[in-house]
């Protein structure tokens, strides 16, 4: 029975010890840091409701790569019902795009991004180099645009983040040619005035 | 020949004003930083030399310069708790430590933790004792809207009051905490509370003395509209809010001028612990200057003791203005209209050994200038110019009783476009009895003695030179050349300077990527009168 006591009572010594270093531990801050790991977290998946308007699924990845900068990939399926770029609609009313004629396609995208504070909240800029790729029913289309975008990121309701951004820059428009022999120019260079409004979850 | 003999002369002046009988001045090594990276000025001396913040985004570094005011070491702050980043809030030297404090946003518990650790001086990097100090509970507002901590020191740097604002419903009086630390950090008392009153909002200044007493400073709207003017008078006082014996006793002390508007004002911590409020007032409204106010608290009675205003009068009014101004002026003046100054800016408010006063403020404002332009092609260019303008130095000298000893205007005109002021503005440094104001002037202003005829400083440095105007216990001034910016590599920022000692100034001097600083040192006066 001796025997028995005695390792119960070291074993009761040292779980009072335990137990009373926890309580009164003062240096221990471990409860002021811990959030569930969301300040630690470096990536951010994002969908963006602006791009759905235009025919767009789209949804992007964002990687935190240091202190200020980022980089984001974006990826989305392109629908067969859209509404045209409201800059579309304003200059290129001609365009070959008609909305009976699409069959579908896709888009991907890269944009680094520096942010102006701490990534990945406030303000920011970015480049953001994007291609689309429609499937028409006769021709196919393609869409390569690059542009500057500014924009703004916030994290609200500890992992929910909503990011608006727009910008300027070039897009240039290559469709194939129905007829081989037709001299005109399959390329054309327009502006371009993208709007982002994604909404996200950060981890 | 004629333009040599003009050139030897002002050469001879040039010369007779760089012998500067007051000052001594000591260089640094110059060296080079990054233009991103900001220095954020001297924070702590000891016997090794100088301590200083530099910062860069939200990267800070810690650097030691030694007493020959070369940089020994340089580190950039740890603020990393586990894979968790604090950031930066500010740094305090208390009983020769120093301190760095940072904050963590916990998204979890909402709530934003200020923590002091301290600094290892030979390494210069934060020690492994991080202290919890404070914390703002934002589970009823937007991460972004948390609010800030700031700081105070005691005039004897005994006491530190950390302070806060925490969030409040609409229909509650202002909420706001208080910390009040010893030289370790260590909480004396903490409180947090609704303002004495819905109307008090707007705290302008926050003070502790050596008691640990917590003083502030607010403004109080008369009627339900928070607008300054209501039919053309004053809808506003001004209150000072004291906290004494721990935060128990809560003491209010209205500042107020019947039917003038108080402009500006700050509350400072006199000697034996009075409370001394001084500032300016106006008839026509908040963006002029009519005459300067004074306020003195005792400290054991609880009760205002000295409550005074004075006018300024027209020879104030009009000194080192063009003989046009000047004319002007008196002209108004003369047919009864109130004469005034205008975009004077209230910068401190010095306490002196003898209990005597010294308030200074300083004309800034700044212009902006949009300007369309059609070229040939007719293509149209849109572009705004800001100019930043930090003209004279008004200093007031108010008795301990607080009358009005002497006011004296210092001629200075800085003009630059679209830096913000980077080289304008003065340093103060007290020694003794005297004042000296230090600042960056145009060269032929040494020579200058038609007001009519000063230049502005331009920031060119082949037309810059750092003067130094010493004020005397009379209120009569005498300027000086410290050093001339042409013999010099780099222009001095007067706003990132600071007095380290009883009679030194330590000066940042930045052009482009190059750096250097400076130290003057200011040497006794054989006469007090000139």
């Amino acid at each position: 029975m001796k025997k028995l006591i005695f390792p119960f009572l070291i074993f009761l010594s040292f779980y009072s010890i335990k137990s009373f270093a926890q309580e009164t531990t003062p240096n221990d801050n471990s409860y002021y840091f811990d959030d569930d790991g969301v300040s630690e977290a470096r990536n951010l998946i994002k969908f963006n409701s602006i791009a759905t308007l235009s025919g767009e699924v789209s949804f992007s990845y964002e990687r935190i790569l240091s202190k200020t900068f980022t980089v984001e990939f974006r990826t989305g399926l392109i629908m067969p019902h859209y509404i045209p770029d409201y800059y579309e609609v304003l200059e290129y009313s001609e365009s070959v795009i008609k909305n009976e004629g699409i069959k579908g396609g896709y888009s991907i995208g890269v944009q680094p991004k520096i942010y102006y504070f701490k990534a990945p909240e406030l303000a920011y800029t970015g480049l953001q180099l994007r291609r689309r790729v429609y499937n028409l029913e006769t021709q196919s289309l393609t869409y390569s645009d690059i542009y500057i975008v500014g924009g703004i990121q916030k994290i609200i309701m500890t992992r929910m983040v909503i990011d608006f951004s727009t910008g300027v820059g070039f897009r240039l428009k290559t469709f194939e040619k129905i007829n081989p022999n037709d001299e005109q120019s399959n390329k054309e260079l327009t502006l371009v005035l993208p709007l982002a409004l994604k909404i996200g979850y950060i981890f | 020949m004629k333009h040599l003999l003009v050139s030897i002369f002002l050469m001879s002046f040039t010369i007779l004003f760089a012998q500067s009988s007051k000052v001594s001045v000591q260089e640094g090594a110059e060296f080079k930083e990054s233009k991103k990276e900001r220095f954020a000025g001297i924070i702590s001396t000891d016997k090794t030399g100088y301590y200083a913040i530099r910062s860069k985004k939200s990267t800070h570094f810690l650097e030691h310069y030694n007493k020959k005011l070369n940089k020994t070491l340089f580190t950039e702050l740890n603020l990393k708790e586990g894979k968790k980043d604090k950031d930066y809030e500010f740094t305090l030297s208390l009983n020769n430590k120093i301190y760095v404090f940072s904050s963590f946003k916990n998204q979890k518990l909402k709530k934003k933790f200020l923590f002091s650790q301290s600094v290892n001086k030979k390494t210069l990097q934060v020690n492994n004792d991080l202290k919890k100090i404070a914390e703002i509970d934002y589970s009823s507002k937007s991460r972004y809207k948390s609010g800030g901590f700031s700081y105070e020191v005691s005039p004897d740097s005994s006491k530190v009051l950390i302070h806060y604002g925490l969030p409040y419903k609409k229909d509650e009086n202002q909420k706001i905490g208080f910390h009040v630390l010893d030289v370790s950090t260590k909480q004396l008392w903490a409180k947090k509370m609704n303002a004495p009153h819905k109307s008090l909002s707007n705290i302008q200044d926050y003070r502790v003395d050596n008691d640990g007493n917590v003083h502030i400073l607010g403004i109080v709207y008369e009627g339900d509209t928070r607008k300054y003017k209501r039919r053309g008078k004053p809808n506003y006082h001004y209150e000072i809010v004291s906290y004494y014996s721990k935060g128990t006793t809560v003491k209010k002390y209205p500042v107020k001028i019947e039917g003038k508007f108080l402009t500006d004002m700050q509350i400072q911590i006199g000697t034996n612990q009075n409370i001394i409020c001084a500032g300016f007032y106006s008839s026509q409204g908040t963006w002029s200057v009519e005459g300067t106010y004074f306020l003195k608290i005792n400290k054991n009675s609880r009760k205002i003791v000295s409550k005074n205003f004075k006018k300024f009068d027209i020879d104030f009014i009009t000194q080192n203005m063009s003989v046009r101004e000047e004319k002007r002026t008196k002209k108004k003046k003369a047919k009864g209209k109130n004469v005034e100054l205008y975009e004077y800016d209230l910068d401190e408010l010095i306490i002196k050994p003898d209990g005597s006063v010294y308030l200074i403020g300083e004309q800034y404002y700044v212009r902006v200038v949009t300007t369309t332009t059609t070229d040939s092609n007719g293509n149209t260019r849109t572009t705004t110019t800001y100019h930043y303008y930090y003209n004279d130095i008004i200093v007031i000298n108010f008795s301990a009783a607080g009358e009005v000893k002497w006011a004296e205007k210092i001629l200075k005109k800085q003009h630059t476009i679209n830096d913000g002021g980077f080289y304008s503005s003065y340093v103060a440094c007290i020694d003794g009895d005297n004042i000296f104001f230090v600042f960056n002037d145009h060269v032929k202003n040494l020579y200058e003695n038609d007001k009519n005829k000063y230049s502005y400083f331009t920031k060119s440095k082949k037309s810059s030179t750092l003067v130094m105007v010493e004020i005397n216990n009379k209120g009569q001034e005498k300027k000086e050349v410290v050093f001339d910016a042409k013999n010099y590599p780099i222009l001095v920022r007067p706003l990132m300077s600071s007095q380290v000692s009883k009679n030194e100034v330590i000066l940042l001097g930045q052009r482009k990527k190059v750096n250097k600083l400076t130290k003057l040192t200011f040497k006794k006066s054989k006469s007090q009168t000139y």
